[in-house]
Formats: structure tokens, sequence, C-alpha cells
């Protein structure tokens, strides 16, 4: 697949977060490959969209290796479960040496079976938390360090 | 050996049976509620209500330690997590899960699961084989596709018919491990041990000299 010579970003599952960080890399000026299992979830991707997509199963060597996951500067795995994702990652990260490994987790345990890779999770829930905190109490995270 | 049964419905039901039979303690986590009490008024071990594939509930379940985890549910990505949670936070010594898409199992044992089955690798093996050679060859893989036990019946017209062992060329990395007479009597071969019409031979070999056995003995 010819992509052009703009660094390559690779997201699997095209839901709610896969399509807006999809729309906004490619905004961005970042080459987008993004990547689902389904059709119908490209309608939720803009119409100024300018990457690609591609109607396959992201956890196939064959089609990650058909969007050159070799030659791709970021990689994201946000699909709806927590496991397939985890196994993403781990094949951007332990198989194709992506450099950078993004994945989000519902369940913030998960970060048990990336731990000592090069993958970052990133979780919702921590995240939620850390809003109330500051709406509630006033902390920041980023004050108190 | 204490050994972890995680998901799966019927393969989880007879795989507990046949572990129990041999004197396994088996522990049993299941996310199906009903699956559960059945398991649990059948056989006489621990069962765990609960997604396997979730962190406390392994803990829970205290697999700390176990000598094997076998993960049967459906999704691969699920047992793949089980696998790597046993391994990584419990100290499981040995992780065993059964995959539906046949190309995870090498990609599974590169990230750290022992032994990964495919029931559609393993079917489609054995219909293709049963397929293309007739019943005379039936060749099981064993220990990951490194070895293969053939089995050859020996026709009438076979051209090795009354000669000893040593006197028959074999594809290299190939032996004849065994020979059935008559259907009941096994018989350890030596060099002077002669084939007769009608013997089965089982035969251990190389992948790559499996498919010359036939016409080396025929």
């Amino acid at each position: 697949m010819k992509l052009g010579k703009k660094e390559r970003v690779i997201i699997i599952g095209c839901g709610r977060l896969g399509s807006k960080l999809a729309a906004m890399l490619s905004e961005k000026n970042y080459q987008v490959v993004v990547i689902d299992k389904k059709e119908s979830a490209f309608t939720k991707l803009p119409e100024s969209f300018g990457g690609f997509y591609v109607k396959a199963d992201g956890t196939d060597l064959d089609t990650l290796k058909y969007v050159d996951i070799e030659e791709t500067a970021i990689f994201i795995a946000c699909t709806e479960s927590d496991n397939m994702n985890s196994l993403l990652a781990q094949i951007a990260s332990r198989i194709f040496n992506v450099p950078n490994v993004y994945v989000r987790f519902e369940d913030v345990d998960k970060e048990k079976l990336i731990k000592g890779f090069n993958i970052q999770g990133i979780f919702p829930f921590n995240l939620t938390l850390d809003v109330f905190n500051e709406i509630i109490f006033g902390e920041n995270k980023e004050n108190e360090k | 050996m204490r050994i972890a049964v995680a998901g799966g419905r019927t393969q989880a039901d007879f795989l507990i049976r046949s572990l129990l039979k041999k004197k396994h303690k088996v522990y049993v986590i299941n996310e199906d509620r009903d699956h559960c009490e059945y398991l649990s008024s059948t056989h006489e071990i621990p069962v765990f209500f609960g997604d396997p594939s979730k962190f406390f509930v392994l803990r829970d379940a205290k697999i700390d330690n176990f000598d094997v985890l076998v993960a049967l549910t459906h999704q691969d990505a699920d047992n793949l997590a089980i696998c790597q949670y046993a391994k990584n936070c419990f100290n499981v010594k040995k992780t065993i899960c059964t995959v539906s898409n046949p190309n995870n199992a090498e990609l599974f044992k590169e990230l750290g699961v022992n032994t990964v089955i495919s029931s559609t690798h393993k079917i489609a093996e054995y219909i293709t084989q049963a397929a293309s050679v007739e019943n005379i060859l039936q060749g099981i893989s064993l220990d990951s596709d490194k070895v293969i036990l053939t089995e050859i019946i020996i026709e009438e017209n076979f051209d090795c018919i009354n000669k000893t062992l040593i006197d028959i060329t074999l594809p290299k990395n190939t032996i004849i491990g065994c020979i059935i007479r008559n259907s009941q009597d096994m018989i350890i071969p030596t060099g002077k041990t002669k084939i007769l019409a009608g013997d089965k031979l089982l035969i251990l070999s190389d992948p790559e000299s499996a498919p010359k056995i036939e016409s080396a003995l025929s």
C-alpha cells in the first residue's frame, strides 16, 4: 500500500474514540489508516477525513503488513474489547516493533498485561477520577508535582 | 498436579472429567452461571463464577503457583489475556489455550503462551489427509509439527513384503517404530524383522520425509 511520505498512524477500531482520533490526526497532517471489522463503523468519519479506511480484522498479520505496519510511527488500539486491545498492542509493539503504541483500557487491571513492554496505556477511568478530583477538591495532578 | 480450567462449555466438561480420572486437582473458572452450577453439581471440585479474563477473578480463585492453566473461551484475545495474567501475575508454570483463528497459534506462542491448540487447523489437517491418501496413510503430527507419526497398512502388492528391515531403504530421518500384526500382536522391530502383507506399520519421521514413506515401501 503506497501511503506517501507523511508520518503514518494506524488506528484499530473506528468507534467514537477511533473515528475522532483519525479525523484529528489526519487534520494534523498525519497519514492515517483506520481499520474496523464493520463497514458501517466508517460512517462516523467526517467527510473531510483525508486518510484511508480498511474493513478487516485488525489482528490479522497480513492485513497489518498490507497497511505497512513496519513503516508506521504510531499505532493506536481502541476497539471495544480490552483483551482485543491488549492483543493488538502487543502485536504492534512486540512483533512489529512499532515505536509508539497506545492502547485504551476500560479495566485498569489490564495494565498488568502490557507491563514491561513499550506500550502506553490510556485509562478513561483514571482520567475521570482525576477530573472529579479536580472539580471537587480543586486539586490538579499537574500542580501537585 | 493443580490445574485451572478457564471458560469453555462441552470442552471444559470433557476435559475436567478426564483430568479428574487421572487424579489431578482441578479448579474451574467460568463466566456462565448456569454452566458453573452444572459443573459443581456434576463434579466434586471448586467452581468460581466470573470472567476469567479479569484480574480480580483470577486473584480470588487463588490460582497462584498452579502447575497448569487451560483457557477455553471462544474469544482468542480473551484466552491470551487469561494466559498472560496466569503467567505474569500468578506464576502459573504452564499455560495452554485453544484458538479459533488458526493464524493465532504461532502468534500466541510468540507472545508467551506455552501451548496453543487450533482445532480448525487440526481438523483441516485430518480432512486433507483423509481425502488425499485413501486410508493408506494417516499422519499425526507430534510436538508442534516437528515429528510426524504415519500409519501404513501393507497391501498385497507392496514391494517390501517378505523383506527384512535391513533390506528396505527408507527416506532419511525415518524409523519404523512398531508393527501391528493380525490387528493384535505388537512387534517392536529389529533389522531382522520381516514385513508381511496386512501388517500395520507405525512410522516416525520428520515432516519432509513423511510424504516419501509410502513410495519407499510400495
